[in-house]
């Protein structure tokens, strides 16, 4: 029996020309996450991991790795994000890994819509993103404004679409053939989500319709807009270049911190997975 | 040293958490001060590979929140009216420019009676918009060509995302325009206005080449203010 089902070769990024190829050995993932609760009351953050510290299930069926991010009074933001946290992790365990996975997270987003829905009737919600590492690619489902990020070969990428009210404002543009973006103006509404997790409608999440094949050192990270509003992305980049995956942590936590004393501060939460041999 | 997961899938060090320092909203936090990190906690641990790796538990920051509502989005239907006057109302303190603050919301639920008080009619105008005519409720009605705009134009290029708006004033009974500030001009029965401007009936308000006629529906011989209380 193989031991490594995922084996083969493929050709090493940015030497397209020559096309060399290389042996595949399955990553060992590094994993680290972080949380703080701002200047909150309360943590709406939620995260969770499935095979996390299990090398045998993730070369079986994958690593998961959830953010959610709660919005609403009370305690509904906290319910909603935990709500939605624990589905995708519970209908994970249920996916056919030989099926069609990206149709699975999809489904799996809408179920947790369906349940918060149920819970808080579409007055609180939960931002979300969920990714699976399997076989050395990549997949995601997100919804609402959330933030995915790669790191690769010492370039950020933000990888999913931001569901807010101005980047529906540069949508309507572009189809209007206006693309001077003149008349949107900096208003606090273009923050509102427009895609969430308990709207009780949701559809077309943002997601790769086929995976994205990962690299060893490319760095994925999950965060929630309290860590990507107050750290710039080159701040980011400057964490994600530390040796180990704790001392980005480490380094991201100290910045959100030293934000002035007496500023609000959100709620942060990110997960970081780093592909290593 | 090892690294465990709770049964929510949250990494830590049980070494240094008796439990999950993430679940319970971080309740069972601990004031971990070593290491001379602000919010302490991490150790490295090792995965099968070379590089230490584990997990970062602060959940340090102490109350003192000013703004805790995570205020949120809007309706997931793109079609739907998204009502930005609701929305200011419940923001966090800080502008979207960059700003650590929450993410906003508005829930179609919690927004109450809002009634129409009128109408504008398009007179002139490209030919989707000309002959129809559109809903002024009880609040500030955004005339643009955003998708969020109340009153929404499409098709005129010299119509701005948002371009002016009109509110409703319930005690006086009265109609304002506003030209936006950023905006294309407007015009009112024909002069150019930069400042908010009373309008009355048959008044014909121009944007671009569309032309819209007010038509008021409240007035001295109708008003919503005590029906409204009826059905309340
Ligand atoms: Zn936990």
């Amino acid at each position: 029996m193989n031991p490594y089902p995922n084996s083969g070769t493929y050709p090493v990024p940015g030497e397209q020309d020559m096309m060399p190829t290389v042996e595949i050995r399955p990553f060992t993932y590094q994993i680290s996450n972080l949380q703080g609760i701002g200047t909150c009351e309360r943590q709406e953050d939620s995260f969770g991991f499935v095979n996390a510290l299990d090398d045998e299930k993730i070369s079986r069926r994958g690593l998961l790795a959830v953010l959610a991010d709660g919005m609403g009074g009370m305690s509904g933001g906290k319910l909603a994000s935990e709500t939605t946290v624990a589905t995708m992790r519970g209908d994970f365990e249920e996916f056919d890994m030989s099926g069609d996975i990206p149709r699975q997270l999809c489904s799996a987003a809408a179920k947790a819509d369906d349940i918060v829905f149920g819970q808080l009737a579409g007055k609180g919600g939960s931002t979300l993103i969920a990714c699976l590492f399997y076989r050395e690619k990549l997949y995601f489902v997100s919804a609402g404004d959330s933030f995915l990020y790669l790191m690769r070969n010492g370039s950020l990428y933000r990888i999913n679409a931001e569901h807010n009210v101005l980047h529906r404002k540069f949508e309507d543009r572009i189809a209007d053939k206006d693309i001077s973006l003149r008349s949107i103006t900096n208003e606090r509404e273009n923050r509102a989500v427009t895609r969430y997790i308990g709207c009780g409608k949701l559809r077309d999440p943002d997601r790769f319709v086929r995976p994205l094949p990962l690299y060893v050192g490319d760095i994925v990270m999950l965060c929630s807009d309290g860590v990507a509003n107050v750290l710039p992305p080159e701040r980011i980049v400057e964490a994600l270049e530390s040796p180990s995956v704790d001392e980005m942590c480490r380094m991201m936590n100290a910045e959100i911190s030293d934000n002035p004393t007496g500023q609000y501060r959100d709620n942060y939460t990110a997960l970081l997975i780093r592909c290593a041999y | 040293m090892g690294y465990t997961t709770c049964p929510n899938g949250h990494l830590y060090d049980p070494e240094q958490y008796a439990s999950c320092p993430h679940c319970n909203g971080g309740s069972n936090m601990i004031d971990f001060t070593g290491g001379g990190y602000p919010q302490g906690t991490i150790a490295p641990g090792s995965f099968g590979g070379d590089y230490p790796q584990g997990t970062v538990a602060p959940n340090g920051f102490g109350g003192g929140g000013v703004q805790n509502e995570k205020i949120m989005g809007t309706h997931a239907d793109p079609s739907a009216g998204f009502n930005p006057d609701e929305v200011n109302k419940t923001v966090a303190p800080s502008d979207y420019s960059g700003g650590p603050s929450k993410t906003i919301a508005v829930f179609e639920a919690e927004q109450g009676f809002v009634p129409v008080v009128g109408w504008l009619v398009c007179t002139e105008g490209n030919k989707e918009e000309k002959g129809k005519s559109f809903n002024l409720l009880s609040k500030r009605n955004k005339i643009g060509r955003d998708r969020e705009s109340d009153v929404r134009i499409t098709g005129d290029n010299a119509i701005s995302g948002y371009n002016a708006s009109i509110a409703f004033d319930e005690e006086e009974c009265s109609f304002t325009l506003i030209p936006s500030d950023t905006a294309n001009n407007v015009r009112i029965n024909g002069k150019a206005v930069y400042v908010p401007t009373t309008i009355v009936a048959y008044d014909e308000i121009r944007l671009g080449v569309t032309h819209l006629v007010f038509v008021p529906f409240c007035s001295e011989r109708f008003s919503w203010g005590k029906k409204a209380e009826d059905k309340v």
